[in-house]
């Protein structure tokens, strides 16, 4: 029982995890978008749903009390706000300047989030934020919020896989291959790319509402460009960026990795398990350089044509 | 086949003899499994080789004084949390779920200790003892008693360290703190407290880590209603010795007032002994009755000789971790509720007083059915109703280039 409950608790926080790979897939899979600023849209996600169900309290802006199932796409929303004038400015001239400009937000948002006391609650962070199902006790409100974690990434793959196939996708991903090729048959790159970004940021914003959700409690210290930002990259990167499915895998499978080289290290004695902890970043750095030189598509490349 | 039978009846004795004592030491030698979340990686990765060392100073005291229950060893299960919230959630519920650990100590950071506290172990019922969360906020979480601190809020510490900053003559001072929840608690109760007793903080600066230059701030706060002092909330390793340079070289200051993220020797070798003469500041916890403290400190010196026994935290956890083996002898069984029932009890009176070293004498009073009060190596410990320690405040100042303690104050 014990077991299952911990392997509920990684899977919950891969499929977190999935929602921003899911997110970045849209983004640099389909459409080419260089976005090292997830954090951003992670952040203003998991911000509002956490003021949205918060109970009021003297410390932050609300704590509104609304349920989760109003927060979450309101987190969503609010991601996908942030990322359209971001989006609308950057977006005009080349995909370069993106990385520049979400580089630039992601610590714009990040040193807010931690300096505007009277709406954050600045590095005291705001706690007491509802996780649904709670009140089911404690192995059947957390299977039951695995259950839900599960459903909304089933929903986002959905929406991605459908996005994918549409004429909609195809028109991304002639942007992505060659943009001269997509103005000349009429269709204009500036305004798909922005679309795209919005559409993978609200992603991510449903994925920070869902973490918010999850530790209950939300702070800066949980925005860590490493942790938030980079780690989607690797995950996407290792599953196979362009394919929904391995974004998905990616993240089941580098927290997997990431879980059993924290068990390995922790069977080591102690002065050893200092070091362990070291060489696991150090082990995650190489495998995905092993990765990229050994199957540059990753775990499960991008399909196109016949999609399945 | 008469011999034969023999044979194996010699056979059945020797192996029933061989297996008694055998099961007998291995029921002993089993060892018990309690839990640590430390931040071995990150930001607050250079703490820990201290930290570690106190909670394993405790184990091995206690295992070479028979262990706890019927002789069974202490092992540490660690966990590295990578001083991230994240990180701490999923290796809590390693060691709750996986490893099956009744009791935890840590996590270090405030903010990490209440995503642990909330996600994992308040659900699970599993006490944790953190040795160095201060925020003040621990103390209002819902925690049905499962989160208990040998660490001192900040609150406390600020109220004292406005009280003598107040009545050793400074009147006007100025406010720098690192901005994280440590900084920001630290130096409310510090402006609250100065204020209430008559001073005037005439400028406050929240400060980023890991600047190359404090120049602009220290300038505008200097610059700011003639201040005598700067009050400097931070640690040496990211900004806290780069403020104290840029002040001193650019006179800018020329008195501080410090709390215990500074009180590092390391501080006044970079500074320079002549810049911080008239320097003072408080640190909580280190304070306890003095021959506890020197048995500890003495034991912590042969394990450790490298490495400060009065370094941040570092007797804290040496505490934490010794009133987790307490709470387990005296519940006499390695099981979470049972643990957490027993915390508040060993670490307050009534009951006979034990310190650090006092292993076997403990032991032998809680199986003989009697009740011990627990006064550690960083203070009388006496786990209040939010499970936060009754802290006592230290002192001190830096005269002829050392960091000497001055007094110590209770709340």
């Amino acid at each position: 029982m014990d077991a299952a409950l911990y392997a509920a608790t990684l899977l919950t926080l891969a499929a977190i995890y999935a929602a921003f790979s899911l997110g970045l897939n849209l983004q640099w899979g389909l459409t080419g978008l260089m976005n090292f600023g997830g954090l951003a849209f992670v952040a203003a996600g998991a911000y509002t749903a956490a003021l949205l169900t918060a109970a009021p309290s003297g410390t932050h802006v609300g704590g509104f009390g609304l349920p989760w199932w109003l927060a979450w796409p309101a987190g969503a929303l609010a991601a996908a706000l942030l990322a359209l004038p971001v989006g609308a400015v950057s977006l005009r001239v080349r995909t370069d300047y993106l990385a520049i400009a979400t580089i630039g937000i992601a610590e714009i948002v990040r040193l807010a989030v931690r300096n505007e006391d009277w709406l954050t609650g600045g590095p005291l962070g705001i706690t007491g934020i509802p996780r649904p199902f709670e009140g089911l006790g404690q192995p059947w409100g957390q299977l039951a919020y695995l259950g839900l974690a599960c459903a909304a990434v089933a929903g986002l793959y959905a929406l991605a896989e459908a996005t994918a196939r549409s004429p909609f996708g195809r028109a991304l991903r002639a942007v992505r291959d060659d943009e001269e090729a997509a103005k000349a048959v009429g269709k204009n790159p500036a305004r798909l790319r922005v679309q795209a970004f919005v559409l993978g940021a609200a992603f991510m914003g449903l994925g920070g509402a869902m973490m918010a959700a999850f530790f209950k409690f939300m702070s800066p210290e949980a925005l860590e460009p490493v942790t938030v930002t980079f780690l989607v990259w690797v995950m996407l990167i290792a599953g196979g960026s362009g394919n929904n499915r391995g974004a998905v895998l990616g993240a089941v499978a580098v927290w997997a990795v990431w879980a059993a080289t924290d068990w390995l290290a922790a069977q080591l004695p102690g002065e050893l398990a200092t070091r362990a902890a070291y060489v696991r970043l150090f082990l995650i750095g190489l495998a995905l350089q092993l990765i990229l030189i050994a199957r540059p598509q990753g775990l499960i490349g991008e399909r196109i044509g016949t999609q399945r | 086949m008469t011999r034969f039978a023999l044979t194996r009846r010699t056979m059945l004795a020797a192996t029933t003899a061989a297996a008694l004592p055998l099961g007998a030491s291995r029921a002993q030698a089993g060892a018990l499994r309690i839990g640590a979340i430390l931040s071995a990686s990150g930001g607050l990765a250079s703490f820990v080789p201290p930290i570690r060392a106190g909670i394993m100073l405790a184990l091995n005291e206690i295992n070479a004084a028979g262990g706890v229950l019927d002789g069974r060893r202490l092992e540490l299960v660690e966990a590295d949390d990578q001083t991230n919230p994240q990180v701490g959630v999923q290796v809590a519920t390693r060691l709750v779920q996986a490893d099956a650990v009744p009791v935890i100590i840590g996590p270090m950071a405030s903010g990490i200790t209440i995503a642990v506290a909330n996600a994992v172990t308040i659900p699970a019922g599993v006490p944790i003892i953190s040795p160095s969360a201060t925020a003040p906020a621990i103390s209002a979480l819902a925690d049905n008693d499962t989160v208990f601190r040998t660490a001192v809020p900040d609150g406390l510490q600020g109220a004292v360290l406005g009280r003598i900053t107040r009545a050793r003559g400074i009147e006007r001072a100025a406010v720098m703190a690192i901005n994280n929840d440590y900084g920001r608690g630290l130096a409310d109760a510090f402006s609250a407290s100065f204020q209430a007793a008559g001073g005037t903080v005439t400028a406050s600066q929240n400060f980023e880590e890991n600047r190359p230059s404090y120049r602009a701030e220290l300038q505008t706060l200097a610059g700011r209603g003639n201040p005598q002092a700067l009050v400097l909330i931070a640690y040496p390793a990211s900004g806290g010795t780069t403020i104290l340079r840029n002040a001193v070289e650019n006179g800018f200051f020329s008195r501080f007032v410090l709390t215990d993220g500074m009180r590092d020797q390391a501080v006044v070798q970079a500074v320079g002994a002549q810049a911080l003469r008239g320097t003072f500041g408080t640190a909580p916890g280190t304070a306890a009755a003095p021959e506890q403290r020197r048995r500890y400190e003495e034991a912590f010196r042969r394990a450790n000789p490298t490495l400060d026994p009065a370094g941040a935290f570092v007797a804290q956890s040496y505490d934490a971790a010794y009133v987790a083996a307490l709470a387990i002898q005296k519940a006499g069984q390695a099981e979470k509720a049972a643990i957490r029932a027993a915390l508040r009890g060993v670490s307050a009176p009534p009951g006979e007083v034990v310190g650090p070293g006092d292993w076997a004498k403990a032991r032998q009073i809680l199986a003989g059915g009697g009740e011990v009060n627990y006064e550690g190596a960083s203070g009388p410990i006496d786990f209040n109703a939010t499970g936060d320690a009754r802290g006592r405040i230290e002192v001190w100042d830096i005269a002829d280039g050392r960091i000497n303690t001055v007094e110590n104050l209770s709340e």
